[in-house]
């Protein structure tokens, strides 16, 4: 029997180890699974990509302590409304929903909402896709707007924008809107000539970072770090660093 | 490092003898698979991705394991027929609020059995994580720990009470007029006897929690399922990681299924 509580209380004591204490570190609500915007890096563990860079500068200009937490990307608005020392950085789009809940930062990046089709499909505007089976991410601005046009019996939601560009390639599904640098980095890695990119945009796609609407102070401090980083032309640096090499460009605002 | 001097393994010698055919798209199938294979498994060291993440399902089920095994004994005990329908009438005031206390529990129990067994695990995740610990930042391994173990202990319950209950009532009789307490017959005759006759379908149940961790993934706990993901969303493979991680599962559930036949033949030996 005292074998047993000792072990018990070994377990317990292993356990409270490792409760996070709270502290004045900012968390980072993020998706680690949305090249080249985040992804975690071959360790396993460290998460990088063009939202890393920039929130790593943001936190240098205001002085600021993170740690990320990883999630999926449907959770990641709710966990910043949720805790005030949490921040959502994980391609959002600022979309007026999502606005009754959290405060954006001034946007970086326009990513636009574009669409992938079978290169043989007859879809070629936006009207061919009334009817048409579309599949996105869940809770994205891409899965928003395909429900707004072909309505939500014909969207399928997929976890990540992957699952549902791997669909559209077994047929399953007849087009797949997602946001264009990261349709363009699958496009370019599965580099699959049955599929390809359309020439339209659905919607254009702003980019912010995510803050507990009662935390406005940290919002300023933000909002004042991209302000700086604009000025010295950081954003231009980022463009050239994850954009070229694809051959697109995005404008920071 | 000079790169001149650095020898380049054979791994990415093969890697870049088939990069036309990559380029191409005119890849034969065992070009293919070396492909996938060199991606998912070689390229960056990603195999230590998923022994990091198969450390993690190990701790997490190793953990929930007890807690499902510690806290499922207790149901069993307290859902058996004579705890049940324990009865200390005319023992005095406190014997009988004891009784009530005790039929309170086992009502609490079927209760908790019923919930957790009704209700799938992936749901129950979602609850532990973003409900009772919505606003509590803690490790996911402990949240992890505490939703396996939870849903286990009803499944362990329900296996030690058949267990219990497959022991003849002789030994409880023998065990008493012996003179041992109920609670040293329970824990030193009958418990024993019991964990021999429900070793099968525990190790079943050990399997079920092991697999069954791959919920967790859900929460971004990056145990083996989630490194799998996090792979596949830097090599854009569609299943390849997965069938890494398939194959690390099945490692640990046959090893897990030879130690416990091996359990199972010493036990029965000692039967002589």
């Amino acid at each position: 029997m005292k074998k047993f509580l000792a072990l018990v209380a070994a377990l317990v004591m292993t356990l409270s180890c490792t409760v996070a204490m709270a502290d004045d570190i900012i968390y980072v609500a993020t998706n680690p699974e949305y090249p080249p915007f985040e992804s975690v890096a071959d360790d396993g563990e460290t998460i990088i990509g063009y939202e890393v860079d920039l929130l790593n500068a943001i936190a240098e200009k205001a002085g600021i302590e993170y740690k990320f937490e990883s999630m999926q990307f449907a959770s990641v608005v709710s966990s910043v409304q949720a805790n005030p020392d949490t921040i959502g950085l994980s391609g959002i789009s600022i979309t007026p929903a999502r606005q009754l809940e959290v405060n954006f930062s001034s946007p970086y990046i326009n990513a636009g909402v574009a669409v992938i089709v079978k290169a043989d499909s007859t879809i070629a505007t936006i009207e061919d896709l009334a009817g048409k089976v579309i599949g996105v991410q869940l809770g994205t601005t891409s899965d928003f707007e395909a429900e707004k046009l072909v309505g939500i019996e014909n969207v399928a939601q997929y976890n990540t924008f992957l699952e549902a560009v791997l669909d559209l390639q077994g047929n399953k599904i007849d087009a797949v809107f997602v946001d264009r640098p990261v349709g363009v980095e699958i496009l370019a890695n599965l580099n699959d000539p049955s599929l390809t990119m359309l020439d339209i945009e659905i919607v254009a796609d702003y980019y912010g970072i995510a803050v507990n609407k009662n935390n406005t102070e940290l919002l300023e401090k933000i909002n004042a770090a991209i302000a700086e980083l604009q000025k010295e032309g950081f954003f231009d640096e980022l463009d050239m660093k994850y954009f070229n090499a694809t051959g697109i460009s995005v404008a920071a605002e | 490092m000079n790169a001149a001097v650095e020898s380049i393994s054979i791994f990415e010698q093969w890697w870049l003898n088939i990069q036309p055919a990559v380029q191409a798209n005119t890849l034969t199938f065992w070009e293919y698979l070396y492909k996938e294979i060199y991606l998912n498994v070689i390229q960056g060291n990603r195999w230590l991705q998923y022994l990091k993440g198969l450390g993690v399902t190990l701790e997490v089920s190793f953990f929930a394991i007890l807690v499902g095994l510690l806290l499922g004994t207790i149901l069993a005990i307290l859902r058996l027929p004579q705890v049940q329908n324990i009865n200390c009438k005319g023992k005095g005031f406190w014997a009988n609020l004891g009784a009530v206390c005790v039929k309170a529990l086992s009502k609490f129990a079927g209760l908790y059995i019923n919930v957790m067994r009704g209700t799938p695990l992936l749901l129950q995740v979602l609850i532990i994580n973003f409900g009772i610990f919505g606003s509590i930042r803690m490790d996911k391994i402990i949240i992890g720990v505490i939703a396996c173990g939870l849903n286990s202990a009803a499944y362990v319950a329900e296996i030690v009470r058949g267990g219990i209950m497959s022991v003849e009532k002789g030994q409880t009789e023998a065990g008493r007029s012996l003179g041992l307490s109920s609670f040293r017959t329970m824990m030193y005759i009958i418990l024993p006897q019991a964990a021999k006759s429900a070793l099968p379908a525990m190790c079943n149940e050990f399997i079920s929690l092991i697999k069954e961790t791959s919920i967790l993934s859900y929460i971004a706990l990056t145990e083996l399922t989630k490194a799998g993901d996090y792979i596949r969303s830097r090599t854009f493979s569609a299943f390849t990681p997965y069938i890494v991680s398939g194959l690390l599962y099945l490692t640990v559930v046959l090893t897990l299924t030879w130690l416990i036949g091996k359990l199972e033949r010493r036990l029965r030996n000692s039967d002589h």
